[in-house]
């Protein structure tokens, strides 16, 4: 048990969680996004998972990483358009619909996957390489978790700071906000209500995206069915828990990384827990994270409502 | 050439006209009022205007050319602002934040410093005083008002359309208020008000136009018309008196001639306050040590400027909130710890002044909202079930006994949230005034209802009365107190600065004590 104290481990346990943190952190951003606006997309578990597949798909049969990002950008895009059609044109049940989403793009990105591989096993694509920061990477602890990473980790980092910037201090950014509160009070000031949460959810899907090609693309170099696992559900608690503001998310995220890193080392260092029990860790820590935040909602407060034009 | 004309406007909602060629002009340098009651159909033509509704024919001219607004945007950018009578605030952001909500004048990042200083500077101006930090939640209806007004001139607007404006200000703010207009209408503006208070019309605009069940009956020049024809006008119908009683004049008050002495010594105390005390909230304000008394047969009017503690004071009573310390007595028993169904149930009746959060569930239809209060017990409670027929039963008697009408063909199936405010308050008076209410709690009961709605509710009030029940009437509105209190208390910062008798009324001690000057300090 002494080498859990030691600061190696520390080190690895830490790169472990933002490791495990980044995908829920684009995810948790582009809801963070919609939800702003007023929507709520419950299917970002099928926007991560098409956004997986098609990042897979696209990197295989063009070779490139960069044209793997864009189509896992347009699969995800594809599929909050699509929530976005039921909701916000159609002015249908956001959970239903999310929750629609999600079956779906199991069922759909299951399907191409065995089209697509037909029988043949270990498909791998190569993966983006990760760049030290010069300084930064050598701060002990911190330094190889945060500063030794990927190209679209740190895009996320400059993101989550733009985003912050333009909820607290732009013109836009409030209007925003406005949307998701009242919007018949924004429409009366003039803010075009459904073209503000269709450019949400547009960013939603984009960010959904990219969190589910970040685990094809960055992390593992293939798809297996199903292989979000949850972490869409993850994400939307964590925007919960983050209060609906960019880096409290973060910090969310950051959260359930460290729990899901302490379960796996838990495990690997032969802890006499069933490994069952063990997985569970990352969930339980969410519902007492969520019981902890009760009373405290910063939830918009016209969160889920459609919104339809000249209705009382 | 006008500044806006509007010609021939129809417009129709599932069939039923809201507006039948309405034609409307307005001038710079102008105030038209537009009258009419409530479902007559003011509001829609100004929603259309506004580009919140299209109109279904019909065309609108705007400096001469033929325009359409598909929305808001279009319109405020064309130079037209509306303060709607729903307000259009959005309650998680503070005041600052409302004021520059997508601003023209806003660069892609906010300069609240700047901001910030030019609302003081347009607060101060119009004497609107509002706090820029304050979030729009914790405010009074009052103080929402004047932010909406703020926020209108705030935008280079040419065209001012005000809905009900005046419906949450007292007599000074209101004197003030059209101060205000008056400045706006010499400096070039055009204004157009929605009221339905005739004093109002007679005092500020130049031109009414009346509407009625969605046509326009009349247009007058100020000058030439009178108050009486107005109402003619307007409801096609003569009125009975308790909403024309003008300040100082007692006839068609029912209280007349007998003297408050005289009324207490036989009468039964019903609600008792002693000590009354409760600490400032975060979000709410304090109650200092009220007592008072209402009696049978009497109505005691609590006078005052919004966010005073009318709020506390209503939930205090009726068991929303708790008092912090003090007494309250229901008919000499002690019920400050009974909750809001015990209390009810004990007889206390509560009509609060935001009916679509406190009183209603504006989602579900009239016949449930109608027995919300009482649906565990008989007869509406059978066991475990609802007995749908005694419901049913029970909304029919009472939409034909109170007049509550509902637009469309539903009946009591149509959703509380599609009627108007008037018929909505009809709708709770009849949930609340129901035989075994000792005590009703009336807070800002008339506000925005049309003149015959306004004329119901006041007739309803006065009647518990008579029939032996106590009513405390809370409102900002004087011409309302007046009209229908046997006494009167004043609220002011949590405290009660006096409380007068009917025969010692007197608008201007009132309004001193509504500002929180006593005689002594005069």
């Amino acid at each position: 048990m002494s080498q859990l104290f030691t600061l190696s481990f520390f080190t690895a346990f830490l790169a472990a969680a933002v490791r495990l943190a980044v995908p829920l952190i684009y995810a948790g951003l582009g809801e963070t996004i919609a939800e702003k606006a007023g929507v709520i997309n419950i299917g970002m578990e099928g926007v991560m998972l098409d956004g997986a597949f098609f990042s897979f798909a696209g990197a295989w049969y063009s070779g490139s990483l960069a044209v793997g990002l864009l189509c896992g950008i347009a699969g995800g895009v594809l599929m909050s358009v699509l929530h976005g059609v039921i909701c916000i044109v159609l002015a249908q049940d956001q959970t239903v619909s999310g929750l629609a989403i999600n079956m779906f793009a199991l069922g759909l990105t299951s399907f191409l996957f065995k089209l697509m591989s037909q029988g043949q096993s270990y498909q791998q694509v190569e993966t983006f390489e990760t760049y030290a920061i010069p300084g930064l990477s050598k701060i002990p602890l911190i330094g190889a978790a945060f500063f030794e990473k990927d190209i679209l980790c740190y895009l996320l980092y400059i993101l989550l700071i733009l985003f912050t910037i333009f909820y607290k201090r732009t013109d836009l950014g409030l209007s925003h906000i406005a949307v998701g509160e009242a919007p018949h009070a924004a429409e009366s000031a003039g803010i075009p209500v459904h073209l503000f949460q269709w450019t949400a959810l547009l960013v939603n899907g984009v960010l959904g995206g990219i969190g589910g090609a970040y685990l094809v693309l960055v992390q593992l170099g293939v798809f297996t069915e199903n292989m979000i696992s949850g972490r869409g559900y993850i994400a939307l608690a964590a925007v919960i828990l983050g209060r609906h503001m960019p880096l409290g998310m973060f910090a969310a995220a950051l959260l359930f990384g460290l729990a899901n890193a302490l379960q796996i080392r838990l495990q690997t260092i032969g802890v006499s827990v069933s490994p069952y029990l063990l997985a569970i860790l990352p969930y339980a820590m969410t519902l007492l994270a969520m019981l902890g935040a009760a009373g405290r909602s910063s939830r918009p407060e016209s969160l889920g409502k459609p919104y339809v034009r000249g209705s009382r | 050439m006008p500044l806006l004309e509007m010609r021939d406007i129809c417009k129709s909602f599932s069939g039923v006209y809201a507006n039948e060629n309405v034609s409307f002009s307005a001038d710079k340098g102008e105030i038209h009022a537009l009258l009419g009651e409530n479902g007559a159909g003011k509001t829609t033509l100004m929603n259309i205007l506004f580009g919140l509704y299209q109109a279904d024919s019909g065309e609108i001219l705007w400096k001469g050319k033929p325009a359409e607004f598909a929305s808001p945007r279009e319109a405020i950018e064309a130079g037209i602002g509306m303060v709607q009578q729903h307000f259009s605030l959005v309650r998680n952001l503070t005041v600052l934040d409302n004021m520059i909500l997508n601003y023209s004048g806003n660069r892609f990042f906010l300069d609240r410093k700047k901001e910030r200083q030019k609302l003081l500077t347009l607060s101060e101006r119009y004497g609107l005083e509002v706090h820029p930090d304050a979030r729009i939640a914790d405010l009074s209806v009052g103080e929402r008002q004047r932010v909406e007004i703020l926020k209108t001139l705030y935008r280079e607007i040419e065209l001012l359309i005000l809905d009900e404006p005046t419906g949450v200000l007292t007599p000074q703010e209101t004197s003030q208020f059209f101060r205000m207009l008056k400045d706006l209408k010499n400096e070039g503006y055009a204004i157009i008000i929605i009221t339905h208070r005739m004093s109002e019309i007679l005092e500020i605009s130049d031109r009414v136009t009346v509407l009625r069940d969605g046509k326009k009956v009349a247009e007058h020049l100020t000058a030439e018309t009178n108050a009486d024809q107005l109402a003619h006008d307007m409801i096609g119908r003569d009125l009975h008196g308790l909403t024309y009683t003008e300040f100082g004049e007692k006839e068609g008050a029912p209280a007349a001639g007998e003297s408050a002495d005289k009324r207490d010594e036989n009468r039964q105390p019903v609600l008792e306050l002693k000590a009354i005390t409760r600490r400032a909230g975060k979000h709410t304000h304090a109650l200092r040590d009220i007592s008072l008394c209402v009696h049978a047969g009497e109505i005691l009017g609590v006078a005052g400027v919004e966010g005073n503690g009318q709020k506390e004071l209503a939930e205090v009573i009726t068991g929303l909130k708790q008092a912090t310390s003090g007494e309250l007595l229901l008919d000499g028993k002690e019920i400050g710890h009974a909750s809001v169904r015990e209390r009810y149930e004990s007889g206390i009746s509560y009509i609060s002044d935001d009916r679509q959060s406190d009183s209603l569930i504006p989602d579900m239809n009239i016949s449930d909202n109608l027995m919300l209060r009482d649906y565990a017990s008989p007869p509406y409670a059978d066991g475990l079930l609802i007995r749908r027929g005694a419901v049913k039963e029970n909304a029919k008697d009472k939409m034909k006994e109170f007049e509550v009408r509902a637009s469309g063909t539903q009946g009591a199936e149509t959703k509380v949230r599609l009627l108007s405010g008037g018929n909505q308050q009809k709708l709770i008076i009849a949930r609340e005034l129901s035989d075994r209410s000792r005590l009703v709690v009336a807070a800002q009961p008339t506000r925005g209802l049309d003149i015959g709605a306004t004329e119901f509710v006041r007739e309803r009030l006065v009647r518990k009365k008579e029939s032996g029940g106590a009513v405390l009437l809370i409102s900002a509105d004087l011409e309302e107190i007046f009209a229908i209190s046997d006494r009167v208390a004043v609220l002011y910062d949590g405290r009660i600065m006096d409380i007068l008798d009917r025969n010692e009324l007197d608008i201007r001690r009132i309004g001193l004590l509504m500002g929180g000057v006593t005689k002594e300090s005069v």
